[in-house]
């Protein structure tokens, strides 16, 4: 079969909603934009435990630390079965997982802006819970009709998962809003923080060419301000009905255009963090990243040596 | 699992394949059983005369007994982590978070709540 025909056939697969297995033929730039974007996902989880991380020796009770403590292994989980996916499907180039970490502290692959920011206090750390968790929970749940099985069946289980996190934000948000002058502060304080960091965390209106491809082969079949439509949705009430405050006085819900007004975040600032690593925490917790991953080779070099040590299995 | 490989045996000697079948594309692949045969080919063969004579499928996954590793179902300190209460890994744990919701005239969501919004 020539290449045009094989890829209109791949399309009509796609038009026809058929999901696509890491065995099927596909079309390079198929197979690159899931990568790129599995691959980011991926790391993003990774680099997502780091900021709770730093709240896990400083937690206020023990069944918090517990909770923070099963959040973070969480995350870490969900970066190994991506990072798996990604790899499958990044065979062709010879890439396996030594490459897809390094890449992060190399900076040849992006995390969530999100996930640079700093966390102060406490607040903070319930807040990605409520809100970076409530944002991701919503991208993902949109992903699961993507057209790439493997990615979708993965998403099935991360999102089950993924329903504690909720939970567990919701719990310190809750407690504090429910606290002493100087917790509810403190909580105002992280929503305001978080706030525009959300706000940018789900894209430009105007989507990039790659995204526009992804929406064209139904990777995504989601657009970025309908992604960040239903979380204002959800989130802005939910913060109102706290007697909290958001730092931007547009958010209101406009009836006659069934959508919700807010100030656009600042663009430009937010894409540098995440193109550069000049976010103020980027720095930090990419050198963390390695020290983690270059520190430990020796490990892994000894557990293959260990392993070619032993007897072949008996059958 | 004692499998002999040798192809000298007088009576011809198959080896075991356990069998996996996927249902649908958002499906895994589940275990459902075993087969003999004489190749891999065949197995997926037999697997689907005897497995799928009524039901759907979408794949079957046939590999050979001895690839697979399995844990020992006399070693239960091997799962010994359900051991503690796991109640703050659950959203079991935190039934609260739904009064408190309440006492700020806010409804509870769950993700299911969100999942509905993004297929909406
Ligand atoms: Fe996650
Ligand atoms: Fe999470």
């Amino acid at each position: 079969m020539s290449q045009d025909l094989r890829e209109n056939a791949f399309m009509e697969r796609i038009e026809r909603g058929e999901k696509i297995e890491s065995t099927d033929w596909m079309p390079e730039e198929y197979r690159k934009l899931l990568i790129k974007q599995i691959h980011m996902h991926g790391i993003s989880e990774v680099m997502g435990a780091y900021p709770e991380k730093e709240w896990v020796p400083k937690a206020p009770n023990l069944r918090r630390k517990l909770a923070l403590i099963a959040k973070v292994q969480d995350e870490i989980g969900h970066g190994q079965l991506l990072l798996r996916v990604a790899e499958d499907l990044a065979r062709p180039y010879g890439k396996v997982r030594d490459d897809m970490i390094e890449d992060v502290y190399t900076g040849r692959v992006k995390f969530h802006n999100v996930f640079h920011m700093d966390a102060p206090t406490w607040a903070d750390a319930g807040v990605i819970g409520f809100l970076v968790d409530g944002g991701a929970i919503i991208t993902q749940a949109s992903l699961l009709e993507s057209s790439y099985a493997p990615y979708a069946r993965i998403l099935t289980r991360i999102c089950a998962e993924e329903s504690f996190h909720m939970q567990h934000g919701e719990s310190i948000v809750l407690a504090l809003a429910d606290g002493t002058e100087q917790q509810r502060e403190m909580l105002q304080q992280a929503i305001h923080h978080w706030w525009p960091s959300m706000m940018f965390f789900f894209g430009p209106p105007e989507m990039s060419g790659a995204s526009l491809r992804m929406m064209d082969y139904k990777i995504r079949t989601r657009t970025n301000e309908q992604l960040r439509q239903r979380f204002i949705g959800r989130y802005a009430p939910r913060i109102h009905a706290l007697g909290l405050t958001l730092p931007d006085s547009n958010v209101y819900y406009d009836v006659e255009k069934d959508l919700w007004t807010y100030s656009e975040p600042d663009w430009e600032m937010f894409s540098h963090m995440v193109r550069e690593n000049s976010g103020p925490q980027s720095q930090q917790r990419l050198q963390l990243r390695r020290q983690a991953h270059e520190g430990q080779q020796w490990v892994r070099e000894a557990m293959i040596r260990a392993n070619n040590l032993q007897q072949p299995a008996i059958s | 699992m004692a499998v002999n490989q040798g192809s000298q045996q007088k009576q011809p000697h198959y080896d075991v394949y356990e069998v996996f079948i996927q249902r649908d594309f958002l499906g895994y692949h589940t275990h459902i059983g075993s087969v003999v045969a004489a190749s891999p080919e065949l197995a997926q063969l037999v697997a689907r005369e005897n497995f799928l004579r009524r039901d759907a499928a979408i794949s079957i996954w046939v590999v050979h007994q001895t690839d697979i590793h399995e844990t020992s179902y006399e070693d239960t300190d091997f799962f010994i982590n359900r051991a503690t209460d796991k109640s703050y890994r659950d959203v079991s744990g935190y039934v609260d978070n739904a009064k408190k919701w309440k006492a700020f005239k806010e409804r509870a969501i769950t993700i299911e709540d969100l999942v509905h919004d993004a297929k909406r």
